[in-house]
Parts: structure tokens; sequence; C-alpha cells
């Protein structure tokens, strides 16, 4: 009887004490240190949170008495990482030539993605695209926390192209880009026809009219019926035919609109950037466009990418590659491609040399190796928080420890670069969603 | 009768006393004498056969050059032998290179129009771009602008072998580094066909083809002359011309030419019967025992792409020659065959073939002269007689005006071992530099045999990974 007192009075307590703070919804972090992104490290450093967004940074702030704290004094504190392409956990076939409209929605099954790998690995957003060769969909980013409500942030973000061959390049480019022309012209077709239409039910409406005024009141009433069925047959608007769902983010990209995805082209082989140049010059439509300036890179590979290092830094190119050694074919000489694209003034995004949880977990050790190859610290960093979240167009929301941006945090037992480093917690929004105490 | 026994001993006579023919009845060499003179081949080079006329000495010429247009590009190499292959050889020439085309070539030293760019190339040696009959993986499939990989290392190591044009199977094409444009020089495709003595049923459908056919074109032959009387006349069907059939029409309206892998002698003589039977042109890849009996390729107009270095062991069970011969290039030659050399192996491995690879084109046809063949036929057969037989010797091949600007810089003479490539140009534009590429520039640089390799051999050029 007695314990049952009590277990009443500890229950009672322990609703108060989540209500309260609750209401407050003021979280602090205290770190060791915290790397904001944006060129600055306080160490020691706080960070408040209020209803999941960042408030304050700084040192030794005030803190409510209620404030719910992180003491992380012997960790560091980051912007959560962003995973800018992956079809990890996927089910559904491989895409094939010209599919832009295909996502990664139907594609799987919440409850059976492995979300904790990717917050183990401190990924608190990524940008998933369906397997495949060709225009093989779209990216859509989501959350990674386990149990998202809006578990989708952004929706239709870019255009991937991913290359096996030159001559299925060809191929593909033609096929997908005269399909779009195709549509346009449909489209052009039926507006032509129904403007035609629109101009003859006019003219006859004002031919009536004047048969009207000649023939006076006796025919008046047959007049207004004919009015009247003219008027039934056409709709008042013009409706376009539907257009191949495939194919609108290409007619999209063929009609300039501000909305067009990028495209995002995988190469596998240094020439491949040329072939990709000469598809897209035969869509005459895109002439006079600047060169394909988004490319996806293999990272271990052997491939003489080093041929193109100046080509890619001469556009700005946003190169998206996984951290590692490339090998110059048939030597055993290295070349750092990443450390030489960044160090020559490319947005360099770094993505896991495999697409999987072992490739997530290990990315940070190889990019470690980057910076000591030449890539500065703060690029490297940026290559997986500021560079992507901006690329995806996510800047404002993610990517730095800033006032006003999402609390997708991340605290790590060092800095991210340090060999065996690891993601202690990983938070959205404000909230622990992964925590290696409780593993 | 009699007047008829008259003249033929007059001829008689008079072919004794006139002409130095030895008369040996039945003698080996008289009848083949006769048999050459009576079946002279119907395609022969009256100039192959003698040595290349010693180079003239030219006279050094001075001859004005207008102004360089602000637009043109010109090319201008001085103070190397430039070995023109079909035109002579000029010791200190110059070689001026307009746009990508050659567009003079100067026995002597002049200085080229204002804003050139000029190569000094005293002490070495000029050759137009080998063309290598056929190749794998020095540059792309089909239409190489399509499938080319731009920076494949084979294309760059078949440009240090002296290689700038090629066969792929299906098109002559040009080997450039980093670019697409204006890789292909032409489509060139042989027809195939199978007339093996191991194969009697083929042997019987490929000749009755070809008697239909040559049946089809006596045929059109006839309606042509018909229709010039009347206007209405029927022309013959066509429509059931399809597979061998169309190949063989190809063959016998001389649309394109027969290609032929055949080692032994007696395949050679099959095949070679059948060409001057229904008169289409045969070329013969391999052709190892060729040297046997080359008449027999004279005769039916053949011409072969050989390998002077493949073996091919005498079959003992014969009772004739058989086998391989270091002569067979030498021996088809005097006997007026046109000569490709091609390696066995046609592509490059960097993985111990001892050199039997494109990598060493120049090599190959080295050893032809070690066979007896002389040097200027083999400098012909890797420059200008594959450009004839693929169909671009108007283009490529030699050194001529008007022709593309594809030619290679050595510094020695092309067939000697200690020869390699310092400069490949096609287009008039440089694609392979050895000192700059660094696949051999630590391989006597500047022609020092005891110098060391430079400090920035490739790829330490690339930069100390760790300096960043």
């Amino acid at each position: 009887m007695r314990i049952i007192k009590w277990t009443w009075i500890l229950a009672l307590l322990a609703g108060v004490s989540t209500d309260l703070l609750a209401g407050d919804r003021v979280t602090v972090i205290r770190a060791g240190s915290v790397i904001t992104g944006t060129g600055e490290t306080i160490s020691p450093g706080e960070v408040v949170i209020e209803d999941g967004k960042i408030t304050l940074i700084g040192n030794q702030l005030e803190i409510p008495d209620n404030a719910k704290i992180i003491e992380a004094r012997n960790q560091t504190l980051m912007a959560g990482l962003v995973l800018s392409r992956t079809s990890q956990g996927l089910v559904g076939g491989r895409v094939s030539g010209v599919g832009c409209d295909q996502t990664v929605l139907n594609r799987w099954v919440d409850g059976e993605m492995d979300w904790e790998s990717f917050l183990e690995a401190g990924f608190v957003a990524a940008a998933f695209v369906p397997a495949g060769t060709g225009f093989h969909g779209q990216a859509v980013i989501v959350h990674t926390a386990p149990e998202a409500e809006n578990r989708i942030l952004k929706e239709s973000v870019y255009l991937p192209l991913t290359v096996t061959g030159s001559t299925s390049l060809y191929r593909t480019v033609s096929q997908a880009f005269d399909g779009a022309r195709k549509e346009i012209e449909k489209v052009k077709k039926a507006r032509e026809e129904w403007d035609k239409k629109q101009e003859e039910a006019k003219k006859a409406a004002e031919e009536a009219k004047k048969k009207e005024a000649e023939k006076g009141d006796k025919d008046k009433a047959a007049a207004e019926k004919g009015d009247k069925s003219k008027k039934d047959e056409g709709p008042k608007e013009f409706k376009a035919p539907p257009m191949n769902p495939a194919l609108v983010p290409l007619v999209d990209i063929l009609e300039e609109k501000s909305s067009a995805m990028p495209l995002v082209i995988s190469i596998s082989s240094p020439g491949s950037m040329l072939h990709v140049d000469a598809a897209m010059s035969s869509v005459k439509e895109l002439e006079d466009r600047d060169p394909a300036s988004i490319f996806v890179l293999p990272g271990a590979r052997n491939g003489a990418f080093h041929e193109v290092v100046d080509e890619l830094i001469e556009r700005k190119a946003t190169v998206m590659i996984p951290p590692g050694m490339s090998v110059l074919p048939d030597t055993y000489y290295r070349y750092h491609v990443p450390a030489a694209l960044s160090r020559g003034g490319c947005s360099v995004i770094s993505l896991p040399r495999a697409d999987s949880a072992s490739g997530m977990r290990e990315l940070p050790g190889y990019l470690a190796e980057q910076v000591r190859y030449g890539m500065s610290e703060k690029d490297a960093i940026a290559s997986l928080t500021s560079a992507p979240a901006e690329f995806l167009g996510l800047g404002d929301q993610m990517g730095t420890i800033e006032e006003g941006k999402a609390a997708h945090l991340i605290l790590l037992n060092g800095s991210l670069l340090d060999p065996g480093v690891k993601v202690m917690k990983t938070m959205i929004s404000g909230e622990v969603v992964w925590d290696r105490e409780d593993r | 009768m009699l007047k008829n026994i008259r003249i033929i001993t007059a001829l008689l006579a008079f072919v004794i006393v006139f002409t130095d023919m030895p008369v040996i009845p039945g003698g080996y060499s008289l009848s083949e004498s006769i048999s050459e003179a009576q079946d002279p081949p119907r395609r022969r080079r009256g100039r192959r056969r003698q040595a290349p006329p010693p180079a003239p000495e030219p006279e050094p010429e001075k001859k004005e050059i207008v102004a360089a247009d602000s637009e043109d590009e010109y090319l201008v190499i001085r103070g190397a032998t430039l070995h023109t292959v079909t035109g002579g050889t000029h010791r200190n020439g110059t070689l001026i290179c307009k746009n990508g085309k050659i567009y003079q070539i100067v026995a002597g030293p002049v200085d080229g129009p204002e804003g050139a760019e000029v190569v000094d190339a005293t002490g070495h040696h000029v050759y137009p771009g080998l063309v290598a009959f056929r190749s794998s993986g020095l540059v792309g499939s089909g239409e190489a602008e399509k499938s080319q990989d731009p920076f494949d290392l084979d294309t760059t190591m078949g440009l240090a072998a002296g290689i700038t044009a090629t066969w792929n199977g299906s098109r002559v094409t040009k080997l450039v580094h980093g670019s697409l444009e204006d890789l292909t020089i032409r489509p060139k495709s042989f027809s195939s066909i199978n007339y093996s003595y191991r194969n009697p049923r083929g042997r019987s459908e490929l000749r009755r083809a070809m008697d239909r056919v040559q049946e089809h074109l006596r045929a059109l032959e006839r309606h042509a002359e018909e229709k010039k009387k009347d206007p209405e006349a029927k022309a013959p069907d066509d429509k059931w011309i399809k597979g061998i059939y169309a190949t063989v029409r190809s063959l016998l309206t001389g649309q394109s030419q027969a290609l032929v892998r055949s080692r032994s002698m007696a395949e050679i003589r099959e095949y070679s019967a059948l060409a001057r039977k229904y008169g289409f042109e045969i070329v013969f890849e391999l052709a190892e025992e060729g040297w046997i009996d080359p008449g027999v390729l004279s005769r039916a107009g053949a011409s072969a792409v050989i390998s002077p270095r493949a073996r091919v062991n005498a079959n003992e069970d014969l009772n004739r020659e058989s086998g391989s011969s270091i002569e067979n290039a030498k021996l088809l030659h005097d006997a007026g065959v046109p000569l490709v050399i091609i390696p066995q192996n046609t592509g490059i491995a960097l993985w111990g073939l001892a050199g039997r690879d494109l990598s060493h084109l120049p090599l190959e046809a080295a050893f032809a002269v070690r066979g007896g063949l002389p040097e200027q036929v083999a400098i012909e057969a890797i420059t200008i007689e594959p450009a004839r037989l693929l169909g671009v010797a108007d283009r490529v091949g030699s050194l001529e005006v008007g022709k593309d600007a594809d030619f290679i810089i050595t510094d020695g003479d092309l067939l000697s071992y200690m020869t390699l490539v310092r400069w490949a140009f096609v287009n008039g534009k440089i694609q392979y530099d050895k000192e700059e590429e660094g696949i051999l520039d630590h391989i006597r640089p500047d022609g020092d045999l005891d110098a060391p390799p430079p400090d920035d051999h490739w790829p330490r050029r690339l930069g100390d990974p760790l300096k960043g």
C-alpha cells in the first residue's frame, strides 16, 4: 500500500517536471568548443536553442534556471552533416533512360530505413535519388530523424544524369531533349488550334450580330439560340494537353524557366566531361548556355581525373567527390583530385566512398587525408556542411551554427578531422535523435 | 599454214636476237619470267621496283611568304631533315603549315611568316605521322567523336610511337589527346569472305553467289544498252541482292576490297585464284608464307598487310617450302606487291610483349629491312601505303602540300632502335611532346645517352603531394 502511494507521488512529480521543461522549450548546449562553420571557433562555448532554432551563440551566457542543459564540456559542437546524394536502402529497380519524374518517395518503406546509420555518421539531412543511369529521377531532401513528422524538406532539388558509356550518353540526351521538344510543340499546337477556334467563334458571333441587326427582331430568338450553342462548345480558358511527366523537368530546362532544376552529371571517366559538352551542344536550344558545371566524380577509382582538374577550376564547377586518392593510370602515383579542386577554387562537396553505412562512417577519416594533402580545414568541413546545404538550397536553414538557423547539430569527441573521431550526439531541430550513450 | 610457220620462226628469231632472254627449255627462271611477261600484274607500281632516287641536294631557295593574316595560324618547323616519303628528303628543310594543313615544303632554311609558331628542330628528322593499319584501344570504336576517351593513355602511347592515324575497324581516325574534334578522317570498311578449303560448302556458295552477281551485272550492262533504244526497258530485278550477294556485289563492282586473313600459301593461292577469276581487289593480312610464291599475290593484284617478326614454323610433313621467312617482305616487294607493315599485337601493352605491339611500329618495319627490304619501302609501308589501302592517302601518309599537318619529329632515323619521337603533331597542333608528357622523357633526354632524368619528370610535375 505504501509503495503504491510513493509511486503515485513520483509519477506526479515526473509529470510536473516534464511539463515545466516543455513549457520553456529552451535547451542549452555547453560544449568544449563550438565550430560555427562561419570561420569562428568558440571554446568553451554555449549554444541556446529555442523552438528548435538556434537563438544565441556565445561564451558564459546567462542561462535561465529551468532550461534543459546538455553538458558536453569535453566535446565539440558543429553543424550537422548534409549528404548531397545517396540511394541507400531504396527498394525497387534501377531507373534507366529518361525518367525525370522518378522520385524515391515510392521507393522506400520509412519504418525499415536505417536512419540510425545516417545519424551515427552525423548526417542530419540527405538528398535521395533513385539509383540508375541516364536521367534517372529527381532528388528529394529529407530529415534523417527516425520518427520525423515532416520528413521531406524539399522536393525537386536537382536532376541527376549518370553517364555510363559515351554512346548511351548521346542516345539518352537526344532521346530526352527531342522528347521534351515534342512536348513543347504539342502544347504549342494545341494552343494555336485553340486560338484559331476562339477567333472563329468570335467571327461567328460578330456575323451573327450583323445578321441580327440586318434581319431585325424577327430572327432574334433564333440567333440567340445559335450563340448559346456556340458558347457551350469550347472551354473558356486554354487547357494545355498533359505532358509526359518524365519529360516535364527537361521542358523546364529547354524553356529556361526559373524553376528548372540544375543537372548534376555523374561521370566515371574524365573524357566523359567532353562527351557531355558535345552531347549538350547538340541540343540547339542549349547552345548558348554555359557548359555544364555540376559534376559527380568517382573517388578512389583509377582514372586520369587530373586531366580535367584545370577545366573544372576554369568553370568554377561544383564537384561532388568522395575524398580519396586517385591513382594515375598505370602508375603507383597518387593525385589528390578533391584537394586540387578545392585549392583551385571549386566548390567541393564530399560524398562517402561507398554509399553505405560504413562508407558514411569512414568519410571524415578520408577527408582528413585530403587536408593533409592540401585542402584547407575550413573547406574540408564546409564540404560536408555549408557547401552541400547551400547547393541544395537549404543554406538558410542548416550548414552552419548561426542565429536563426535550425538546430541540426552534432556533438563529436574531438574535431571532425581528428583521427578516430566519433559522433556522440546528433540533434535535429534541437531534439537529440541519436545518442552514443544509449547504445 | 606454211606462212604461219614462217611468221612464227621469224618472230622467234627476233625475240632471241633482240632480247637477252636465256633460252633454257623447261628452265625455272624462264618459265617464271615468261609467265610474268604473259600475265603481268594488273596493278603494279613500277616506281616501287627501283631504289628511291637519291634526294637531290636542293638549292636553298628563298620564297616570299605573304605576311600572315591575323586569323591564320602558321606553324614553322626549321632545321630538320624533312622525309616527305613521296617527294624525296630535304636536309635542313623548312616545313610550313597553315591552319592545320601543310602549306609549303621548302628545301632550305627560310623565315616563316610573322607571328608563326616556330619549332626549332635542328638535328631532328621530320616524317609524316605513321599510319597503323589496324589498332585496338588507341582510338574509340565506330565514330570516335562519340566513343573516344580523350584522356586515354593508350592514345598518348600511340602518339609516342609516332602513330597519328589508324583504322578502328570502321573508320580511319586520328589520334588526338584531350579533344573530340576532327578525329574521323573517313569511314572505311572491307568485305570479309570465306573461301577456306576447310569449308567446301561455303566455297561453293560463294562461287555461286559470284556467278549470279556477275550475271546480274552483265544484265545491268545489257539493260543500259537497251535503254538507249527503248527508254521503257525493264531493269533486272535486284531485290534478291542481300547478305552474301550484297557483299559480292560491292566486291565485283569495285566498291570494296576483300580483306582476308590467311597464313598459308595454299590458302593465298585459293583466294588469289578467286580474285583473278572474278576480278576483285584483295588484301591479305598475315601472309607469312607469301614469300614462297609472291607472284601469285602479284598477279592477283593483291596487297599484303604483314608482320615481319611473325613466326610460323615450317611443316616438316610437306614436300615443299612452308613457314615464315625473314625475307617475306623483301620477296613480296620484289614481286610488286604493295606492302603494309603492322605488328602482331595491334594494341598497346605495357606488360612485356617485347615490343611486338603498336608502341614499336617502326621496329617492325626495321625488321623487314633486316630481311632485305629497302629502307624507303619499309617507311612507306608504315606511312603512305596503309593510307592508300585505307583510302586516306589524300589526307595523310606523306608530307605534301595540301595534306593534313600530321607529322612526327624524331631524334634520329625513324627505323633506328634508338630513335624516339620528340614531338607528334596532328592537324598542326602538338599532340605529344616527349618532355612534357613524361612517359619517355627520362630516356635519353635531348638525345644525351648519360643525362639524368629531368627533375620534373611526370608525375612529379603534378606537385609534391605533401607540400600541396
